[in-house]
């Protein structure tokens, strides 16, 4: 039996000597999503991701991929997974696309597998100079080419825009986006900024002092905010009956009236209500914003 | 097979670093000193040791020094190795790949102890060369320098597994150079008495083939070290959390 879950981790956790960095994890992770793991400094996302890749052992729990036990199909499952844990890794010494070669050895691929991913990250023009030359971005980039090497089935990036300038950080993130549409690739990317995640990813595993404290989809995280329009209109009465025909759930509030719906929806209403003549004087969105729900789920969890 | 593929990029890291340069000067300067020291007091020398060939003589003569060396050589090799891991955080790359932890560590120890290998083949091809610009007289006692040569690379087993492991562990590769620098230094020492003188720091200082009765400690301290230190350090390896 084929579960869903690519990654499946159930009750994983890391003990170092007095303290536990990692306790007590459900992942899931559907096949062909982006999944975004998002937590605050040090709130264990690279030490699970170690795990996941087999570089430390968990203390505790079990991990699988591809709905295999990965301390057991250790080797197998690898070969199908890319990652890029932490800062990349190259040896200066070499010219990027050495470095690849070295890659495509180990995994006994083609070397024409280092030209298609040195086009992927847009690298080609600088892969004969040596890796140590490179700037941040080309470093991070040539660590993505890497992780992208041999076709995985799973990419896993560890804060892969770290240090990057906001136009890289744009070129990395439209990267991201295609894995899944254009190369049938799920990929498993962790942050501490919100915005980085809430841009890419469908899914979100946020992670606190290690401790999950929330997964699910992008919008029910958004819903958490309890978001409304906020509406001020004229006739009142009348607006509220048309509001209520159309579906959505209002309250009459002094001054006006707060609309439970998606944000997103604030213009529609707008546009409707003004076609059918109901003079709209202010309009606005409220509730938290997903920056609120994010900040306030881990500060929380900060008492415990 | 996983192994070779392994070591062909290990030797492909190492090609343009500073290990070569070391691999090829280590001898060379070692027989220049020799060349030297044979040039200025070879009529002492053959007065003092009327019974040996002026090859004999040559061998005798360098031994100890080299016997020092060699470990520290082997010591410089297998923290250049790693540092490269260390220095350029490739450890979280290499080991997150589908290759085997025992097969990264064998391979990394096969090319610290192929390289203490080319350097002894070095030495050897360059103390000939010494003799022969010093115009000894006598035939080169071809098996004999062959004998020292099995002899070196059977001593660098134990002392490869050891500094291996020492540079894989300690991520400050002047860690493990201070620690094989004071055991090479220590086996000088430590050679000379009946229960140290196992030390696999010392085993080199056995393997001359010139009236030494001793070389059995080469060959037992090496072929048993070598392998037990190897299997141990690869079990701890294997099990360390990579960070
Ligand atoms: N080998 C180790 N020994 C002891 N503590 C460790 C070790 N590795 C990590 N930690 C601790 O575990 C905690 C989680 O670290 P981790 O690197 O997983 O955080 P992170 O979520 O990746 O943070 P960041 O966003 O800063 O990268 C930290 O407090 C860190 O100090
Ligand atoms: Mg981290």
């Amino acid at each position: 039996m084929m579960s869903e879950w690519m990654i499946e981790t159930k009750g994983l956790s890391k003990k170092f000597r007095n303290f536990t960095p990692v306790d007590q994890l459900q992942l899931h992770v559907r096949e062909g999503e982006v999944y975004g793991f998002l937590g605050p400094n040090g709130a264990g996302k690279t030490t699970t991701i170690r795990m996941l890749l087999g570089l430390i052992r968990p203390s505790s729990g079990s991990i699988h991929i591809f709905d295999r036990e990965l301390s057991r199909y250790r080797s197998h499952i690898l070969s199908q997974v890319g990652a890029m844990v932490e800062s990349p890794s190259y040896y200066g010494h070499l010219t990027g696309r050495e470095n690849l070669k070295l890659t495509c050895t180990l995994l006994r691929i083609p070397e024409a597998e280092v030209d298609r991913v040195l086009d992927i990250v847009r690298l080609s023009r600088a892969q004969h100079k040596l890796a140590r030359t490179y700037s941040l971005g080309m470093k991070q980039r040539l660590g993505i080419a890497q992780a992208l090497l041999g076709q995985p089935k799973l990419l896993i990036l560890d804060e892969p825009t770290n240090g990057l300038d906001p136009a890289g950080i744009q070129e990395i993130r439209e990267l991201i986006v295609q894995m899944p549409r254009e190369h049938g690739i799920t990929v498993f990317i962790s942050s501490h900024i919100l915005k980085e995640i809430e841009l890419v990813a469908n899914r979100v595993g946020i992670i606190h002092t290690g401790r999950l404290l929330f997964e699910g989809e992008m919008s029910e995280l958004r819903e958490q905010g309890h978001p409304f329009i906020r509406l001020h209109a004229e006739p009142v009465q009348q607006t509220i009956d048309y509001l209520h025909t159309w579906g959505y759930p209002v309250e009459a509030v002094d001054h006006g009236m707060n609309i439970k719906a998606d944000p997103a929806e604030a213009s529609v209403i707008n546009r409707r209500l003004i076609m059918n003549h109901v003079d709209v004087s202010h309009l606005s969105i409220g509730g938290r914003s997903l920056e609120d729900v994010f900040l306030e789920m881990t500060k929380g969890a900060d008492s415990l | 097979m996983m192994l070779l593929r392994v070591l062909q990029t290990e030797w492909a890291k190492q090609r343009r670093s500073l290990l070569p340069w070391l691999v090829i000067g280590g001898p060379l300067i070692f027989a220049g000193m020799m060349w030297v020291d044979l040039y200025l007091r070879y009529s002492y020398l053959s007065g003092r040791h009327p019974e040996l060939t002026p090859w004999e003589l040559l061998m005798q003569e360098g031994f100890m020094l080299w016997g020092l060396f060699y470990p520290i050589g082997i010591t410089i090799i297998a923290a250049l190795v790693h540092y490269r891991e260390y220095h350029d955080h490739g450890w979280k790359h290499l080991l997150a790949l589908p290759v085997t932890r025992s097969s990264v560590y064998t391979a990394k120890w096969l090319l610290i102890w192929l390289l203490s290998c080319v350097t002894v083949i070095l030495l050897l091809v360059c103390l000939y060369a010494t003799g022969r610009i010093l115009q000894f007289p006598e035939h080169f006692p071809l098996g004999q320098y062959v004998l020292y040569g099995i002899n070196l690379c059977i001593a660098a087993l134990g002392v490869t597994s050891l500094q291996h492991w020492l540079s894989s562990r300690l991520s400050n590769s002047l860690y493990a150079i201070a620690i094989g620098l004071s055991g090479s230094i220590g086996a000088l020492f430590l050679a000379q008495s009946e229960i140290t003188r196992f030390v696999p720091y010392a085993s080199a200082l056995f393997a001359m083939t010139v009236h030494n009765e001793d070389q059995w400690l080469t060959i037992v301290t090496g072929l048993i070290a070598g392998p037990v230190l190897l299997l141990v350090g690869m079990a701890e390896f294997r099990q360390r959390d990579i960070s």
